[in-house]
């Protein structure tokens, strides 16, 4: 879908049609103070750990409305679109967001030519636990050791 | 003589002057006629020779311009003035393979496919540099080599003969900040480009180097494995870097090497004699030789080709990083930048001031390798 940020029109891929159970009304369709208390109902989302920035700053309520539950929510309770979460993102990440729609920070999926497209924030960075973790690289050179003996 | 002369003489004015002095005085010191160069060489002063009008000049140029550019296949190879030993050296090193060839399409009891084979094999010995071919040039000697393939090998590949598009140039950013040594840059270059399996030849270099004391190449590990990123280190790759005034295309004695519009520095296979005077010239290391014939296990072969890009190299001959000219003359971004996981190789049009490679040029601070050496290399480095 096309965006526009700072000036960059571009492509980013379609978010709401990736999540496995959105609209996320059709199982939110009661508050959520409601739906913590009925033991009937299953449990979900539980096994989400929240390890972005510390506890002081962030807790789910700063992303998500539990009165909104379709939608994302802004620092200053403006409703956000799934599809952009990068204006989410942007609230503390402006820098990255800068670079990110002029083309330095990233990943460009399209190809160089027109029309441009990109990753979003969140096809590499998990909201949750946006740090990537460490790993071994995929390749290791034997003949370079032999002939370098 | 003079009028088949297929050269054309400049008149500075001095042909009057020196036609005399040629006379009076001779290489041997006597103006006596007692050597035997003095009858030919005043023979050979006819007017006619040296001197021209400015038409004729002109059609002269433009005539032996025009021999030039459309010779190709035999002309190009024997409608060449040369000397008598140049002439043998040529036409035994081409005969002794030609005989083989012509042994085989002649022979009665050879099939129709050793025939073509031969046949194709001929046609693709003789054949000129491909700097200097014709589009439907380029296109017949790759139509060739997917036959040759398709005989030898009995797999179908497909071949690209496609020029520079006009208002392209590309260029490359790489993001030292965000590299964290995971090579699958690496690995996505060695399967596209069918680079030989049995040297682990690689193009892409990546250097894990201590933060804090600059680029020490010569300490930095490039071929790593352990955990990454390792901690207190950052990395930078090298590959080639398609520099604007290429070392490499300079020292070529076959001109077997050189610098398309768009850019790309590449090599014709089939013309490099594998001198190695590119690779000693290369300040980067972007150059690679075929020690042993390549090999790629049949089912890994990327078949889709290009003739100056991934095609099968053959023993001997140099090879380098063209920014995957198979996929990026087509649209696509060469296979590092599409493997990395991390965004921190951007590639692009640097004509077109909307590119993303443009906005990195413009707003982040970017340095090049060995700039002094004026090589104008288009790979820029850049941190967050």
């Amino acid at each position: 879908m096309e965006i526009t940020e700072a000036d960059h029109t571009f492509f980013i891929p379609e978010r709401k049609s990736q999540i496995k159970s959105y609209a996320c009304i059709e199982c939110h369709s009661k508050p959520l103070t409601e739906m913590q208390k009925g033991s009937e109902l299953e449990q979900a989302h539980w096994n989400i750990k929240l390890n972005h920035a510390n506890s002081n700053a962030m807790n789910c309520a700063t992303c998500h409305n539990g009165n909104d539950m379709n939608n994302l929510n802004s620092l200053t309770g403006k409703s956000i679109d799934f599809n952009k979460s990068f204006k989410l993102c942007a609230q503390c990440h402006a820098n990255q967001v800068k670079d990110w729609a002029g083309g330095a920070h990233g990943k460009n999926i399209g190809g160089w030519s027109k029309p441009r497209v990109a990753h979003n924030c969140i096809n590499c960075h998990n909201p949750h636990a946006p740090q990537i973790a460490s790993k071994w690289p995929v390749r290791f050179n034997t003949q370079k050791v032999k002939e370098r003996k | 003589m003079s009028e088949k002369k297929k050269w054309f003489t400049l008149d500075f004015g001095l042909s009057k002057k020196q036609s005399v002095t040629e006379s009076s005085r001779c290489g041997c010191g006597s103006a006596s006629g007692g050597c035997s160069s003095h009858t030919n060489k005043t023979s050979n002063l006819s007017k006619s020779e040296y001197t021209i009008s400015a038409d004729e000049f002109d059609a002269a140029v433009e005539d032996s311009m025009a021999s030039e550019t459309n010779k190709d296949g035999f002309q190009q190879v024997f409608n060449v003035p040369m000397d008598r030993r140049t002439a043998f050296r040529k036409l035994t090193a081409s005969l002794l393979i030609g005989a083989g060839a012509v042994q085989t399409s002649c022979s009665p009891f050879a099939g129709e496919e050793t025939k073509e084979k031969a046949q194709i094999d001929w046609e693709e010995q003789f054949k000129g540099n491909y700097k200097l071919m014709t589009q439907e040039e380029k296109q017949a000697t790759v139509d060739r080599l997917v036959r040759a393939y398709q005989l030898r090998k009995k797999e179908n590949i497909t071949m690209s003969a496609k020029d520079a598009t006009k208002d392209v140039l590309f260029g490359y950013a790489f993001n030292i900040s965000k590299c964290q040594g995971y090579m699958n840059c690496v690995n996505a270059c060695v399967t596209e480009n069918n680079q030989d399996r049995n040297s682990e030849m690689q193009y892409i270099r990546i250097h894990e180097m201590k933060d804090g004391q600059g680029f020490k190449f010569n300490e930095a590990d490039d071929n790593f494995y352990h955990e990454v990123p390792a901690a207190g280190h950052f990395y930078m790759g090298t590959q080639c870097f398609n520099c604007d005034e290429p070392p490499c295309v300079d020292v070529c004695p076959v001109e077997a090497t050189w610098r398309e519009e768009d850019g790309l520095v590449v090599i014709d296979y089939d013309w490099c004699i594998g001198c190695r005077y590119c690779m000693a010239a290369c300040p980067y290391d972007g150059r690679r030789f075929n020690w042993s014939k390549p090999e790629v296990p049949e089912d890994e072969v990327n078949k889709n080709q290009h003739y100056l890009g991934n095609r099968m190299r053959k023993k001997g001959v140099m090879e380098k990083c063209t920014f995957c000219i198979q996929r990026s003359r087509s649209g696509k971004d060469p296979a590092c930048v599409e493997a990395c996981p991390t965004g921190a190789r951007i590639f692009g049009n640097l004509l077109d001031p909307d590119s993303t490679i443009r906005w990195v040029l413009e707003n982040k601070q970017v340095f090049r390798l060995k700039e002094d050496l004026g090589t104008e290399p288009k790979f820029w480095y850049f941190m967050d």
